[in-house]
């Protein structure tokens, strides 16, 4: 590695991310301390995974990432067959078939890293390309490379993640110089036709590819409590993030001391919930500072895109700003009743060894782009 | 063109993610600022849980404080902190280890207790209550490989004396949706409720107020810590007037005298009695049989105890149901027992001279319907026809007197209306009048004539249909109308007659019979009210209500209902008259001679007509007794009935005498029972042995 390209480094970004980091840790430490018998189990292997990330971080430097390029299909053949080995031998967690485990390894999420993949292939695909993405039939070959992964995800089922992949898609034809009439109109209709088929299946019974309990999930935080349990079925988890969240207020009742969270109240909270962790926590203070460190960090990245020496960084910069975008909006927005419940982690606080090791990855690859940049941004 | 287009772009990609960051940052905000109250009650409610504090059952004592209710502390297993990893192998021991003592606990039975309660596993899951010792060692032994299985002392209402004054203490039972709709916030679905006897009536009193725990839980309901406790408020003690030794005395009287009744007439299966004091009108005695244990009602009545106290379908004399307390939810006709009524009220119709007015009887009595007599007595006056119980002097007196002179007095010693005693359900009786006659029977007999004037119609109308000539179809309408006139002729004559009053209705009145039905107490309190010289009482059973912390919160004092208008001359020849029959030639005579004179006892017999369907009427007949003693300053009435004992001196007559006799301390009933208690003691305790064994001198109040 060239050890003086580092010092082009996006000094603010790393500073935004240590500062993310730690306060995941410290939140963690909170929100995991009631579950297990070790109050710092989660912590240690959540370091664990941040320090794994780390040297992965100082690996990818090491390299230029224009490389990468020549081995697109490999990447992308990788992604697709990991979705089809976890397809085959997943064990199944909470209803969805994501986990792989590799002899003694721990067992990994093979989604969380297939994005990665994906954004690589994917952003040489564009590049590939470039100028000719005007037309719906130039776009469609897009479509149908992405839509592979996006199906045998959707065959998990782990419908956070395939939206994940949607975002990506969409975000990185859009900087690819893709048609925004076109890609608006498809979003458009694919919302359109989603909310269609979901009304028809309330109301008429159509049968949809998805779970009963999955569809409820979808449908149920609008009202929560109209859950055919009085709130202590799908909706439960809706309604116990809201009130940990709400009860909160402005500072919150301090860590260790949610009772959302502290007792048990609050499903899934070190992990798809840990945002409401900090609502209840730290209250509004604590959930405003996250969202501010998650708009510098996508933001100063949008910023290192537009540097990057040619299109491949930028796409490859801009993909991963769309995964983390959707990651955060979805998981705090679940938490707030704004979206519907799918479990996927929020970036770098939510507890997660494969979540922790794609995101840092994800970093390595942007400050990658960012030090072998045009120019330098302060 | 390529840097400006992908510059545009970011911006637009720029804005995009700013706004969607200030969404959420706006839904936040709503969430935080304006919703908080809401969300931070609802936080307050998901972890803070009530648990009820049973509040201890007040005690209830006999007059002396000797105890008949009393809150037995027995173990209670139960699980709690329930969902913890290892459920299974703890409920596995458990279940291993309960084994010898409860085969039919299995893990099914456990995990259904646990699943009934899911939604409130703060509160420990209650696997069995009252377990015996030996288990609950074995349970400690073995702790470690039963975490969350936890052992507590709870109050479980116990009956130490059994089914002694059964009836009067009544018995506590799961209360009922019904019972729960009218009650206060102090009960809830597994709450228990006093149902019968003392327990229903002082329901109140006993109760106490349960206490709560606040208590922090988690997710799936364990307890986390204790916030708050709010001790319970036990429920305050009952002593009540009844003397538990007269009250054994009587019992065990009663069961001697059905058992060896139940020789001759096999129908003798039940009895009550009850013994007040005439000066307060306290309760000190009052037993009903067959007779009723409180602690049969712990768990649920079992199939066998059910159709014993609630026996169902046609009334079998041989299973006449338990339940009812027969002293005061029972009428009966009390026969030759109402003769003083009918003394009194020509006494008081200045319509007879006690001594020297005789009257003559020859076996039946000279206006018709000429009633017999118990035999052929010559010439009576009040005194000897109250000993030898003639019929034909108390129907003349009763024709002396009128039927309204007698309705009067009746009523004046508390006939036919209730005694107000402070115990549920209790009956009116029934006091006959020409008003009571009227309705009775203008019901039977308009019902009669409407079925018979529907059965003429009916009969008419199939035979005109088969009619078709018209001077034949006349011929049958006249016929119809002559028919019908004689039904309404005869309608007529038999209610002008049947609903007015006839003297026939007097005399049977006067000798205790016709309509006449009253409760055993009522026959108590009227013979009371003799004793004491016109002062009708109300009688009760509750003598104090004392707080847990011993505080006399409230002391029954004797009431006066009703001062009976009545001469004195009249209630002190009507007692002679009584103490008339226990003398030499009297129909109790036999009972008492051995009283010493200090302790004369006035009576009556009485042999009634039950007039149940099924019965021999030459041989079914109640024995019904009526006394109080000592003559001269009277403390103690007594009144009983045997159903089908026959006679009223050789049924109930002997368990007023064994009450009398242990009362008055001229025999003492308990002698054996008190041997067999000081041989156990002795045997164990061998100091103080001779100092015991007289009769309790405190059980007579002078």
């Amino acid at each position: 590695m060239e050890i003086k390209r580092l010092k082009f480094i996006d000094k603010s970004y790393v500073i935004t991310l240590l500062i993310l980091l730690i306060f995941g840790l410290v939140v963690l430490t909170s929100a995991s301390s009631s579950i297990s018998s070790d109050p710092y189990f989660y912590l240690k292997k959540q370091i664990t995974s941040i320090v794994l990330g780390v040297i992965a971080i100082i690996i990818i430097l090491r390299y230029e990432y224009v490389e990468l390029k020549q081995y697109s299909w490999f990447l992308y053949g990788l992604a697709v067959l990991m979705l089809i080995v976890v397809l085959v031998l997943g064990e199944e967690v909470r209803g969805t078939t994501g986990w792989i485990s590799i002899g003694p390894l721990p067992a990994i999420q093979p989604a969380e890293f297939t994005k990665i993949l994906l954004i690589l292939a994917f952003a040489d695909f564009l590049e590939r390309r470039k100028g000719e993405l005007n037309t719906l039939a130039q776009m469609l070959p897009c479509f149908a490379y992405m839509g592979l992964p996006f199906i045998l995800i959707m065959l998990q089922p782990d419908l956070g993640t395939a939206l994940v992949y949607i975002a990506i898609t969409l975000v990185m034809m859009y900087a690819a110089g893709a048609n925004p009439k076109i890609l608006f109109t498809l979003l458009f209709s694919a919302v359109l036709l989603t909310v269609l088929l979901f009304l028809a299946h309330v109301h008429l019974g159509l049968p949809l590819p998805l779970e009963d309990y999955q569809i409820k999930r979808l449908i149920v935080f609008l009202d929560p409590y109209n859950d055919g349990q009085g709130g202590r079925g799908p909706g439960w988890n809706t309604i116990q993030s809201l009130v940990a969240i709400g009860s909160g207020g402005l500072t919150g009742k301090g860590l260790f001391n949610g009772t959302q969270v502290q007792l048990n109240f609050l499903p899934e909270h070190h992990t798809d919930f840990i945002y409401a962790v900090i609502g209840e926590e730290l209250g509004f203070v604590g959930a405003v500072f996250v969202i501010i460190l998650y708009g510098i960090l996508i933001l100063r990245a949008v910023n290192i895109s537009y540097n990057a020496k040619e299109l491949y960084g930028t796409l490859m910069v801009l993909g991963i700003t769309a995964m983390w975008l959707f990651h955060i909006f979805e998981s705090i927005g679940m938490s707030i009743g704004l979206m519907p419940v799918t479990g996927i982690p929020l970036p770098f606080l939510s507890y997660g060894g494969s979540s922790m090791l794609t995101n840092l990855i994800a970093v390595g690859l942007i400050l990658n782009v960012n030090i072998r940049g045009k120019k330098i941004v302060f | 063109m390529k840097p400006q287009t992908i510059k545009t772009k970011l911006k637009v990609y720029s804005y995009i993610v700013v706004v969607l960051l200030a969404i959420l940052g706006a839904r936040l905000a709503i969430v935080q600022f304006f919703h908080q109250q809401v969300y931070q009650t609802q936080a307050k409610e998901n972890r803070i849980r009530l648990v009820a504090v049973k509040a201890p059952r007040g005690e209830i004592y006999d007059r002396n404080g000797e105890i008949l209710a009393a809150n037995e502390l027995v173990y209670t297993l139960s699980l709690s902190y329930l969902g913890l990893s290892g459920q299974d192998a703890v409920v596995n021991n458990l279940v291993g280890l309960m084994q010898s003592y409860y085969p039919e606990i299995d893990k099914n039975f456990i995990e259904e207790k646990i699943k009934l309660q899911q939604y409130r596993l703060f509160e420990p899951v209650i696997i069995v209550r009252d377990i015996p010792w030996e288990l609950v060692v074995k349970l400690e032994e073995n702790r470690k490989i039963l975490p969350g299985v936890t052992v507590t002392v709870e109050p479980l209402r116990s009956y130490p004396e059994a089914d002694l004054a059964g009836h009067v203490l009544g018995y506590i039972h799961s209360i009922n949706a019904e019972e729960l709709a009218g009650s206060d916030a102090n009960y809830s679905i597994n709450s228990l409720i006093g149902k019968a006897g003392i327990e229903k009536q002082y329901e109140k009193e006993l109760r106490g107020r349960d206490g709560a725990r606040r208590v922090e839980v988690d997710a799936k309901g364990r307890p986390i810590r204790e916030l708050l406790t709010m001790e319970p408020t036990p429920g305050n003690n009952l002593y009540l007037t009844l003397n538990l030794e007269l009250q054994k005395v009587l019992e065990k009287s009663m069961d001697q005298v059905l058992e060896q009744l139940q020789g001759k007439y096999p129908k003798a299966k039940v009895g009550s009695a009850v013994v007040l004091n005439v000066k307060t009108g306290e309760i000190l005695a009052m037993s009903s049989r067959p007779g009723l244990n409180p602690d049969d009602w712990k768990g649920n009545l079992s199939d066998e105890k059910a159709s014993y106290y609630y026996p169902t379908g046609k009334y079998d004399p041989m299973n006449p149901g338990a339940e009812v307390n027969r002293a005061l939810q029972e009428n009966y006709p009390p026969g030759s027992t109402f003769k003083p009524i009918t003394g009194m009220a020509a006494l008081e119709k200045e319509a007879m001279d006690p001594l020297n007015d005789s009257v003559n009887c020859t076996g039946r009595y000279w206006i018709a319907p000429r009633i017999k007599c118990t035999g052929v007595h010559g010439y009576v006056n009040y005194y000897s026809g109250m000993a030898h119980s003639c019929n034909t002097y108390f129907q003349e007196m009763g024709r002396r007197a009128g039927k309204d002179e007698i309705i009067d007095v009746a009523r004046q010693f508390g006939l036919g209306s209730k005694t107000g005693i402070d115990l549920p359900d209790e009956s009116k009786g029934l006091l006959p009048t020409p008003e009571w006659k009227k309705d009775l029977n203008a019901a039977i007999l308009n019902n009669r004539y409407e079925s018979l004037i529907k059965e003429l119609n009916t009969r008419y109308q199939g035979m005109e249909k088969n009619v078709t000539d018209e001077e034949e179809l006349k011929k049958l309408q006249r016929q119809k109308q002559q028919e019908k006139n004689k039904i309404d002729a005869e309608h007529d004559s038999q209610y002008r007659f049947e609903t007015v009053w006839q003297d026939y209705d007097t005399f049977n009145m006067s000798i205790g019979q016709g309509g006449n039905n009253y409760t055993v107490l009522q026959l108590a309190n009227y013979i009371a009210t003799i004793a004491n010289g016109g002062y009708l009482m109300r009688p009760h059973v509750m003598a104090r209500v004392v707080s847990d912390k011993g505080q006399t919160l409230k002391t029954a004092k004797p009431e006066v209902v009703h001062e009976a208008d009545i001469k004195p001359s009249t209630i002190a020849e009507t007692k002679r008259a009584m103490l008339a029959v226990t003398e030499p030639g009297g129909t109790a005579y036999f009972l008492f001679a051995h009283f010493p004179e200090t302790i004369r006892v006035a009576a009556k017999t009485g042999t009634a007509e039950p007039g149940r369907e099924g019965d021999n009427p030459k041989k079914d007949f109640h024995g019904v007794f009526v006394a109080f003693a000592p003559f001269d300053d009277p403390e103690i009435a007594f009144a009983g009935v045997i159903e089908y004992g026959y006679s009223g001196g050789s049924s109930a007559g002997l368990i007023a005498r064994d009450v009398f006799e242990q009362y008055f301390g001229i025999k003492d009933h308990l002698a054996e029972e008190r041997a067999a208690d000081e041989a156990a003691a002795g045997s164990e305790n061998q100091i103080n042995s001779s100092e015991t064994g007289e009769t309790d001198p405190s059980s007579r109040p002078h």
